[in-house]
């Protein structure tokens, strides 16, 4: 095969024994890699009704046909799994290294099955795969974890590990690779806590073969050059990295404040971008093969919350900012590099200490319930307390790991908590933003912002600018950026790389890269048949249309003031339609003829 | 009339991050980014293309609506309104 390696490695931790698989080339062309072909392995092989902590959940690495390849930002690959946090099949990507590196060691995808009897790790040094103990290695966090295998194995060696957080089985444990970049959201580190998997270090020193290679570099080219000379993709990222949006979204006024309760922050500007790359940014930084280069690296120099690593993003400096009414940005950077330490997605941290503080400042919970810690809105020093806790599992940490619709449901209070499906919405308010409360209604891991990523058009204006503030379109929008984002995440790009090419330059890149011939229109298909796929396992698992909705705070409470004044969110003016331009009927299931269509 | 201009990003680095300008009743936004361009020219080609519309990706809100919905260059403004000025910039 060419783009893919063919070869798949599976697992099983209960046996400890390894073996090796071909990938059937039909699988691999209907659900192209990462995402989709690890969701189609997932549904092949996991009753959606399993508890996500059992062994029977499975965990799947998975990378793409363009992972490792000269194609720009091509970095990433998936971790999928029943998502403990959810309930829903979750699949979460990150850059970095660690793809790439699995291409070149021969493999597309490497399946876990089962729990080992105590912790290990899987080591990869090309043909050579071995599980070792990493009973040594269990109470380290990620940056310990990635130095000390690397001592061990290979100091180039990529390892995604988890830390405390997923050793704990905090809800929203994240896979870590390279230290500082996360498989995040939905808790597939809890998954491989469960497994008693600490980390899975790979060292490759092969190559990729692609299909046509002068036409897949010129390709590669064609794509890398619309990539820089893109105004957003070839400068705007690099020098202010995500957090720019902060700005953006306060004058907007769609960016949630203190728990959603506002839509402005008064001290955005103190925590946005522009003041992040004045006060704490050392040197931006890239993924393999970037050309955009969205990393932060940081240094917080107030000994109060000393220390140096990466981050934060926009959606990092938010949670722990605005949402929780908060404009210290050394301490929002704090809370990250003890997110990062500990492997635990910073959106549900922030969002869930949030959700914290807004049930003590309503009298639900005193400090009789938090340790001692009186956790007002704007308290810097107790927000960083509770990220700790959290990570140690220490105390109210405890509750908080369960993640903020668990910890307000125990207050019997859940309407406190901001999520969809279990999982916190991030950091744009659906009131101010129409779209993006659709796709966080109906994304198949709750809500989330990377499974279709209408902020693009709603509020930046790309690739056109469209009103925030309508709901007309708004379905068939959110379709296309679901559907696309489905296609993407399968193949090894970023979503940043869509800053600059679309779904024909990425159909392009794929068909080169694999001799298998993708128009515009077969890609949107599989990305539509990857959503359909996850979207028959969550209904399998128990959820049905009653879950695609809004917390009431959205749906029912005004924005008080703003630009958003007045506004809710008329989720109910878009999603019939969503579900009828999907193919599904009223209920939010797929018809026969649309499953057929699809080859499912 | 006063009017608040707000600047971010690479668009800080030659307004300044605030400031407030007197125009005349009846000014629009094309008057104000006149007035910005005769004390910092080099700012025209960031903004406007050279047929004179507004660059693709430029965020020019008045009082946080995007002026793309409203009128345009030809949006009014009032007393005491808001404008904040963005480059291309994205993030998520």
């Amino acid at each position: 095969m060419n783009g893919w390696t063919g070869t798949i490695v599976r697992v099983d931790l209960a046996a400890g024994t390894v073996k090796k698989e071909s990938l059937p080339a039909e699988l691999a062309r209907k659900f192209i890699g990462g995402r989709g072909l690890a969701s189609k392995i997932l549904c092949d092989e996991v009753d959606p009704t399993i508890d996500p902590l059992s062994p029977k959940n499975k965990l799947i690495f998975s990378t793409g046909p363009l992972n490792g390849t000269y194609a720009p930002s091509a970095s990433h690959y998936n971790v999928v799994a029943k998502g403990p946090l959810t309930g829903t099949i979750a699949a979460s990507s990150s850059g970095g290294m660690f793809g790439p590196m699995l291409k070149y060691a021969g493999y597309d995808a490497i399946i876990f099955e089962g729990k080992a009897k105590k912790p290990v790790y899987l080591w990869i040094k090309d043909d050579e795969i071995e599980l070792r103990s990493a009973e040594d290695l269990w109470g380290r966090n990620t940056v310990e974890t990635t130095e000390e295998i690397r001592l061990a194995t290979d100091d180039e060696a990529s390892v995604a590990c988890i830390g405390p957080g997923g050793e704990r089985l905090v809800l929203f444990a994240n896979v870590m690779n390279e230290c500082n970049r996360a498989a995040g959201r939905s808790g597939v580190g809890a998954v491989m806590g469960s497994k008693n998997l600490k980390a899975v270090a790979v060292r490759g020193t092969g190559a990729v073969r692609v299909s046509d290679n002068e036409a897949f570099r010129s390709a590669s080219q064609r794509a890398s050059t619309k990539i820089r000379e893109h105004a957003v993709g070839g400068k705007g990222l690099r020098t202010y990295g995500t957090d720019v949006l902060v700005n953006i979204l306060n004058e907007i006024g769609g960016l949630p404040t203190r728990n959603f309760r506002e839509s402005q922050f008064p001290g955005a500007d103190k925590v946005g971008g522009e003041s992040l790359t004045a006060r704490i940014l050392t040197r931006p930084r890239g993924c393999f093969s970037c050309i955009i280069s969205c990393g932060r690296a940081t240094r917080i120099k107030n000994p109060k919350f000393g220390g140096m690593g990466e981050g934060p993003e926009y959606e990092t400096a938010w949670a722990f900012g605005p949402d929780c009414g908060i404009d210290d940005l050394e301490a929002i950077t704090k809370a990250n590099y003890l997110c990062n330490e500990a492997g635990m997605d910073t959106i549900t941290m922030g969002s869930t200490i949030a959700c914290a503080m807004d049930l003590f400042e309503n009298g639900i919970i005193t400090t009789k319930d938090t340790d001692g810690v009186a956790l007002n809105f704007g308290d810097a020093e107790a927000m960083v307390e509770m990220v700790r806790k959290t990570a140690e599992g220490e105390g109210f940490g405890k509750k908080l790991a369960l993640g903020s619709y668990r910890l307000a449901e125990s207050y019997g209070h859940p309407e406190y908590s901001m999520s969809v499906k279990k999982q916190e919405m991030p950091a744009y308010d659906p009131r101010a933003v129409q779209g993006i409360g659709l796709n966080f209604a109906t994304s198949n891991r709750g809500a989330c912002h990377v499974r279709g990523y209408t902020i693009a058009p709603e509020v930046l204006g790309n690739p056109e600018k469209v009103d925030n503030m309508t709901t007309d379109g708004k379905a068939k929008l959110d379709i296309i950026f679901q559907d696309l984002t489905a296609a993407l995440d399968s193949t090894g790009a970023c979503l940043f790389a869509t800053f600059g090419i679309g779904g024909d330059d990425l159909a392009e890149l794929l068909s080169c890269a694999t001799g298998v011939s993708y128009s515009t229109e077969d890609f949107m298909k599989a990305g539509e048949r990857i959503w359909n796929l996850e979207r028959i396992f969550n209904l399998k698992a128990g959820f049905s249309a009653r879950d695609d909705t809004l917390p009431d705070r959205i749906l029912k409470d005004q924005v008080l003031k703003g630009p958003a004044k007045g506004q809710v969110n008329r989720l109910g003016d878009m999603l019939p339609e969503y579900y009828s331009l999907r193919g599904w009927d009223a209920s939010g299931v797929p018809t026969k003829e649309k499953l057929q269509e699809l080859g499912l | 009339m006063k009017i608040t201009l707000k600047a971010f990003a690479f668009y800080r680095d030659v307004l300044g991050s605030q400031t407030q300008l007197e125009l005349s009743h009846g000014a629009t936004i094309e008057t104000l980014l006149e007035m910005l361009f005769t004390r910092h020219r080099e700012l025209r080609p960031q903004v406007l293309t050279s047929e004179g519309r507004v660059k693709p990706l430029v965020i020019i809100l008045k009082n946080g609506r995007n002026i793309v919905h409203l009128e345009g260059l030809h949006t009014k403004l009032d007393d005491q309104d808001m404008v904040s000025l963005f480059p291309p910039v994205a993030g998520g």
